[in-house]
């Protein structure tokens, strides 16, 4: 981990209306994200994590406030700018895995590249390669509903790092998993960062996935109420 | 994976909501084929009895289109024959004409005195030998045989519609099935036939002992080109049907020479008509342009008329048939746009949650609504196909059917055909046609899909 901030909220609020009555989900939360750093999002349900997580993503805006990356802010980008500053530089992992189900292991992880417009052989190559990272290079010819859930996590792994992002954002990745299928893919997520100096900022409050963490933003209705920073040994 | 597979794939996700889509559009597609072939085949029935009998080019002098029904003799050609071989002698149009044949239209009362009756008559003067050849025509081919021409090509006498032959009590004389004579009234004394009248019907009377027996004989009378009445006595060798009742009560067909003996006596002898009969309808157009660079370049003082301008039945009739066509088009798009909104509106909120996903990693809402669009084009794709391999299965059934039926303007039954595939622009319009419905028809909920917030997308399961 190096010190390099890759991403920032600053001073970021999110009001909701639900109804007529307006809901707070953040307030005045301040977050920095480190180059190659895992950072965690934690608090009870409801708390504002998959906000602040969101807000990260680019696929939100804050109601105040202000969200960057890599020193570009958000709120200067169209909707297809920022799109495409998803497509380049922002990966997901989704605690449903969020696999498209017309299409098997190796064309799910294959469509960002497509999005990014990368030739076929240049697709193929990293396609093989972060199959084989995952170890599911003998089933990119199946379908998401032939893989357990935990192989589905591995596909969703493969395909939020086959477009080498700036950062991953995992929403509670484990959270469907039985816990030795949840502590695989922790493991396969630690190997991953190491491999390829991948950023990550998870939403969780699986124990055992924040073991790992570099940071830690603890929230609570909405507002931060402690930062943890530990050295985890690499 | 392109963004088109990735579509077809998708569109049969929900197969039994798609198939259903997909046979609305092919029935659609279908009802339309068969509509359109029906109206062809309306349209060519139509057409192949204006030309069996009247040709598709009409010459005639200036003016007589106009004002001729009440003047004939005012607006008639002089020297029509070296009119028509100046025609026949024109390569470009040898090749095109199958008949060229002059007429002459007259009119006058008809009468049979020994029944005392009487009628106007719309006569017409030919050249049987002409007409018969004419009736042969059949370039479609989709038409059965024509009635024969009733009449020889040396015929002494002419035929009769049978609505006349009946008004002038000549069903028995004729032997025209289902044609009864009217009772004999009491006769009435008080009327007396115009003396010179009786003294022409008793000079046609002395001039017909020499002539051979008929089954019946009809006297014409009709204003001569000097103005002065004429008569003529017709033998009648059959009676035919005519299409319309006012027609043929009053219709009179004879050999050119007897029309024009009733009109011009011993004077010259003219027509009113030139008939062109061409081998192919799409030769039409062409052949009249050059035709009216030939009549202009001899300085003749005629004009040329299309059947389109001639009978105006045919124009009607067609564009009552288009306005069905395109009212029918009009409710089965409605319909089909109806099944594309709502099939692809259940297939955005089924994926909701995909498309939020697709949008967060970065898929453009162009992508997402692309998608959509493509997903309704090719079921519009598939359900065109299909349809227009089911008419073309139900052309092809109802082709060997043997049904028959009897067109506007035509008098005996025609086998019923489909003629859908003879011209590939109709169906080709047709199916292209419902692929622009079904792509307009996936804008909306394709729109909705591109337009949804990814946070919201995404919180549905």
């Amino acid at each position: 981990m190096n010190t390099k901030t890759v991403a920032r909220l600053r001073d970021v609020s999110k009001h909701y209306l639900l109804g007529s009555v307006q809901v707070t989900a953040l307030s005045a939360l301040n977050l920095e994200v480190k180059a190659g750093a895992f950072t965690f999002v934690t608090g009870p349900s409801g708390s504002g994590k998959t906000t602040a997580l969101n807000l990260l993503g680019a696929i939100d805006k804050p109601s105040q406030g202000s969200v960057d990356m890599l020193g570009q802010r958000f709120d200067e980008l169209s909707d297809t700018q920022l799109t495409d500053f998803r497509c380049r530089h922002i990966a997901y992992i989704f605690q449903n895995f969020n696999l498209i189900p017309v299409l098997n292991v190796y064309e799910n992880v294959e469509y960002p590249l497509h999005l990014m417009g990368l030739p076929k052989a240049a697709r193929q190559e990293r396609v093989t390669d972060v199959l084989d990272a995952v170890g599911l290079y003998d089933r990119a010819q199946h379908k998401p509903n032939e893989l357990s859930g935990g192989q589905r996590q591995r596909v969703a792994i493969a395909r939020a790092l086959v477009k080498q992002p700036t950062v991953v954002l995992a929403d509670e990745p484990t959270a469907n998993l039985d816990s030795q299928t949840s502590r695989d893919v922790t493991a396969l997520m630690q190997q991953m960062q190491r491999k390829f100096n991948t950023t990550f900022v998870f939403s969780s409050h699986d124990p055992d996935l924040i073991a790992m963490a570099d940071e830690v933003y603890h929230l609570v209705d909405g507002q931060l109420t402690d930062i943890k920073r530990q050295e985890v040994p690499q | 994976m392109n963004i088109a597979l990735f579509a077809a794939r998708s569109t049969f996700r929900n197969k039994r909501r798609s198939i259903i889509t997909l046979i609305t559009v092919s029935i659609g597609t279908l009802a339309l084929c068969l509509f359109g072939g029906f109206v062809n085949t309306v349209y060519q029935g139509i057409e192949t009895g204006i030309v069996r009998t009247s040709g598709q080019i009409h010459l005639y002098r200036e003016g007589f289109f106009e004002y001729g029904a009440g003047r004939a003799t005012d607006y008639d050609i002089a020297d029509y024959q070296r009119i028509v071989d100046t025609l026949q002698g024109d390569d470009r149009l040898a090749k095109r004409i199958a008949v060229i044949t002059p007429t002459l239209s007259i009119g006058g009362i008809a009468g049979n005195y020994a029944e005392n009756s009487s009628q106007t008559f719309v006569g017409v003067g030919l050249n049987p030998a002409d007409h018969a050849r004419m009736r042969m025509w059949n370039d479609y081919g989709t038409s059965g045989e024509s009635s024969a021409f009733p009449l020889p090509a040396d015929a002494q006498g002419g035929f009769i519609g049978t609505g006349l032959a009946k008004i002038l009590n000549l069903c028995d004389e004729l032997n025209i099935a289902g044609c009864t004579d009217a009772p004999t009234p009491v006769p009435d004394n008080t009327g007396a036939i115009d003396p010179e009248i009786a003294d022409l019907q008793l000079e046609v009377d002395a001039s017909a002992q020499s002539l051979p027996r008929f089954p019946a004989t009809i006297d014409l009378l009709g204003a001569a080109a000097s103005g002065a009445p004429n008569i003529i006595r017709l033998p009648v060798l059959s009676a035919q049907a005519q299409a319309q009742k006012a027609v043929d009560d009053r219709f009179v067909a004879m050999p050119l020479p007897m029309a024009q003996q009733l009109v011009y006596g011993q004077d010259e002898q003219r027509v009113t008509t030139l008939i062109i009969q061409l081998h192919h309808t799409t030769d039409m157009e062409d052949t009249v342009a050059h035709l009216r660079t030939l009549i202009d370049a001899q300085a003749w003082p005629l004009e040329v008329k299309g059947f389109t301008d001639f009978n105006v039945t045919y124009s009607r009739i067609t564009a009552m048939f288009s306005t069905i066509f395109g009212f029918i088009s009009v409710v089965i798009a409605i319909v089909v746009v109806f099944t594309i909104v709502n099939n692809l509106s259940m297939s955005v909120m089924e994926r909701f949650n995909e498309i939020g996903t697709l949008r967060s990693i970065g898929s453009r809402r162009s992508v997402i609504r692309e998608q959509f669009v493509l997903e309704g084009i090719i079921l519009g794709v598939l359900g065109a196909a299909l349809g227009l391999s089911l008419g073309m299965i139900v052309e092809t059934l109802v082709n060997l059917s043997g049904f028959s039926w009897t067109p506007p303007s035509n008098t005996i039954p025609q086998p019923l055909m489909l003629n859908l595939y003879a011209n590939p622009i109709m169906p080709l319009g047709i199916g292209l046609g419902m692929i622009i419905v079904t792509a307009l028809s996936s804008l909306p909920p394709a729109n909705r899909a591109a337009r949804m917030p990814i946070v919201d997308a995404l919180r549905h399961h």
